[in-house]
């Protein structure tokens, strides 16, 4: 029974673990001072991202010509496009080369040179007539927007819906026709 | 394109290829009411951005000259100019609200305005009123 004694000890002044009145105060103050700022600040940062929360827009067609008008010669067309950049939402003015391929197939090509992004023109340069010409660097393109030189590849194109009789031009993605 | 659009790495590939600079010069004085600076600076963007839309990958905006009295305004664009040749620059474009009154300066090419463009002709500024794009007939004596 001694023994039994000797292995475990009693202390009857070894120090308890106990929390203190200040630091009682100081912890829920502290934990409901959180909590507060936390319900403001949270709202705040998801307000200030919430156009990178969003799921990227689909570009919308939007009614660009009218297909009876569309022949093998690139003809050049204006249309706006709403652009929405986070907060920014404003209507963009666009330009695209519509034309008609040796297969028959309609496509539009962007007029920005994949060189450096100047604005292509076509037929501009007389040594190089039924191409498009870059006046920047002398870029050039087929009627496709195939790259013949400097640019590192063909011009993009416009997405295309043909609807009752009218082109509308989409989104812009890698050439499809160029060969 | 943008003097802010451009990479410090990317630049060494594309120095040899932006051989021009648009300087932007408002023309103001600093004793205009400030609808007429607005008015102002509106008059220099609409001239400036159709150029660098068309001209991205040649063409390099750098921050623009805003104030001056008298003909000071315009010497700071010619000293601008001046120095941007030093570097290496071939041509420069100023897009301002009117043709300076102060003296033509070999350092600038051409001014485009609201009312047109001009180039130097024998010390004096001359509309241009040929079809093609002044700035591509001054390019056309030096394709990169
Ligand atoms: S940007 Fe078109 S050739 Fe350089």
């Amino acid at each position: 029974m001694a023994r039994e004694h000797e292995e475990q000890p009693m202390h009857p002044h070894a120090p308890r673990r106990q929390m203190t009145r200040r630091q009682f105060l100081s912890y829920t103050l502290g934990a409901a001072g959180a909590f507060m700022a936390g319900g403001v600040i949270i709202p705040m940062i998801r307000f200030a991202i919430d156009p990178l929360l969003k799921p990227k827009a689909v570009v919308p067609f939007v009614k660009v010509a009218e297909l009876s008008q569309i022949s093998s010669q690139p003809v050049s067309y204006s249309f706006q496009t709403l652009q929405i950049d986070g907060w920014i939402e404003k209507n963009v003015e666009q330009t695209a080369w519509i034309a008609k391929s040796s297969a028959g197939e309609l496509f539009a090509l962007s007029p920005v040179c994949k060189h450096l992004g100047c604005t292509i023109d076509w037929n501009s340069n007389p040594q190089h007539p039924n191409e498009f010409f870059c006046p920047c660097h002398a870029a050039r393109y087929t009627p496709e927007g195939k790259n013949l030189a400097i640019a590192p590849a063909p011009l993009d194109e416009y997405e295309v819906k043909i609807e009752n009789g009218f082109v509308y031009l989409g989104g812009i993605r890698p050439n499809t026709i160029a060969t | 394109m943008k003097f802010d659009a451009v990479p410090k790495e990317q630049w060494s590939q594309w120095e040899a290829y932006v051989d021009t600079v648009l300087i932007p010069w408002s023309a103001l004085c600093g004793s205009e009411m400030p609808w007429e600076m607005h008015a102002r600076l509106a008059l220099v963007r609409d001239v400036m951005e159709p150029l660098e839309r068309a001209f991205a990958g040649r063409v390099l905006t750098i921050p623009a000259v805003h104030y001056g009295v008298g003909d000071a305004g315009w010497q700071e664009v010619s000293t601008v100019a001046r120095m941007c040749r030093v570097r290496g620059v071939a041509f420069v474009v100023v897009a301002a609200p009117h043709v300076p009154t102060g003296m033509c300066t070999e350092a600038v090419d051409l001014i485009v305005c609201p009312d047109g463009a001009y180039i130097v002709k024998e010390g004096q500024w001359v509309v241009w009123e040929q079809p093609m794009h002044p700035l591509v007939a001054l390019w056309n004596t030096s394709i990169v």
